[in-house]
């Protein structure tokens, strides 16, 4: 039986030469062995580097999040204005009012920051017939989130299983903070395990952190699994919680 | 000698907020252009910037990782990959228009190949890692994360000998698991 905690050891440089040497006589006469050795340093020896640096990266998101407001932003590089000291002044009053208002609640800004939401297509639909789902969907889109609600709801009434439309009402309801409506549908998506399960728990996470529930909104993110593609944004979100 | 704009790749290694705005400032504009004329809208090409981003930074921190060509056209094939990837996926109507304005550079073509195929193939094997049992996935985390395997089977609760055996189980296992799936066989080794 092949020792795959021996392979690690060995491919990670972590055997004692005496070891080493041993365990290379015994793999150079088992094509078998020697295939694991070299499945094991082709694949995993990134991935366990990858597996290390999963705190690292999300330290990293968080940074790249916090300047996101620099994406596409017109350049200003080019020439750095002379500011006049009192004009410095009022930027400094300004700078303290604007940080005395970040500590003190951070919550909402946290949920600006990290609820935003995908555009729903409706192209891929073909439902030119349904101009209520048009208006809702463009509303949505819009940020209007009221106005997309009752649209919505009328379209559901006869396409219940639409999911995703399902789950942009459920958004409405987060943005206009009806909060037990957005939680009955994000736990229904998840408890019918829909393609959208993934989605439902990030968005879970979001509606207890608007919410200000902070304890469940860090329980909720704590479930957001590594291969789902919420993950490193539920990382980050976690670290500026915690 | 390193290529001069390795010190962006520097800074997403050591987490440096100044530059990472500066990355944001010099070349986001052209990413945006490109996705917006390619189907996208402004919200997902910051996404595609952002994803982008934490990929060079997986991609560099391989030890024999060596920047070839200039970090603008390096992380612009590394987002149109990353982009047409999402074309293909089917869930946007499309409407291409391949030219940019960024001209082509064969270097940043195959380091940026090697960057999302090493991406798709970190994304399989946590995948993988995910489908093993609880405590298959806790020994490997713990373990692989840096902790000693003495202090892994005082987390677990079990001796040191049992812990071994069984991360050698759950090895295997993932291995096996790995292989089967169709799609690590169309991974390329760039």
């Amino acid at each position: 039986m092949i020792d795959y905690e021996k392979i690690e050891r060995y491919c990670r440089g972590l055997m004692d030469e005496k070891e080493r040497i041993q365990f290379e006589g015994e793999f150079n006469s088992n094509a078998e062995l020697k295939a694991e050795v070299d499945f094991f340093r082709a694949n995993m020896m990134d991935f366990i580097q990858h597996i290390k640096n999963e705190e690292e990266r999300a330290h990293l998101l968080k940074t790249i999040k916090e300047k996101e407001g620099h994406f596409n932003a017109k350049s200003d590089d080019t020439k750095i204005i002379p500011i006049q000291r009192k004009l410095l002044r009022v930027a400094a009053v300004a700078a303290i009012i604007l940080a005395a208002f970040y500590l003190f609640t951070p919550e909402p800004n946290l949920y600006a920051e990290y609820a935003i939401h995908e555009q729903v297509e409706i192209v891929t639909r073909g439902v030119d017939e349904l101009p209520g789902l048009t208006k809702g969907v463009n509303a949505f889109n819009g940020k209007e989130y009221k106005e997309a609600i009752p649209f919505l709801q009328k379209y559901l009434e006869n396409n219940s299983e639409d999911i995703e439309i399902q789950f942009t009402l459920g958004i409405c309801y987060l943005e206009t903070d009806q909060i037990e409506k957005a939680l009955e549908v994000f736990n229904a998506q998840l408890q019918a395990n829909t393609v959208f399960r993934r989605k439902a728990l990030w968005y879970k996470s979001l509606t207890f952190l608007k919410s200000n529930d902070i304890d469940l909104a860090k329980e909720t993110l704590r479930l957001v699994e590594p291969d789902s593609s919420y993950f490193l944004r539920a990382k980050s979100l976690l670290l500026e919680l915690e | 000698m390193p290529h001069p704009d390795q010190v962006y790749i520097s800074a997403l290694l050591n987490n440096d907020a100044e530059k990472i705005e500066e990355i944001y400032r010099l070349f986001s504009g052209k990413i945006c252009a490109f996705v917006v004329s390619n189907s996208g809208s402004e919200s997902e090409a910051k996404d595609i910037f952002q994803e982008s981003l934490i990929s060079i930074y997986s991609q560099a921190k391989d030890k024999e990782f060596e920047l070839t060509c200039p970090f603008e056209a390096f992380l612009f094939m590394v987002c149109k990959r990353k982009w047409y990837n999402v074309l293909k996926s089917g869930r946007k109507k499309t409407e291409t228009n391949l030219s940019s304005d960024v001209s082509h550079n064969a270097f940043a073509d195959e380091l940026s190949a090697r960057t999302i195929e090493k991406e798709k193939r970190m994304k399989l094997l946590e995948q993988k890692l995910r489908s093993l049992g609880e405590s298959c996935q806790k020994i490997l985390n713990l373990s692989w994360k840096g902790m000693h395997m003495e202090k892994v089977a005082e987390a677990c609760d079990v001796s040191y000998a049992y812990v071994r055996k069984k991360k050698s189980e759950c090895i295997a296992r993932l291995t096996k698991l790995i292989k089967e799936d169709p799609q690590f066989s169309e991974l390329k080794y760039i």
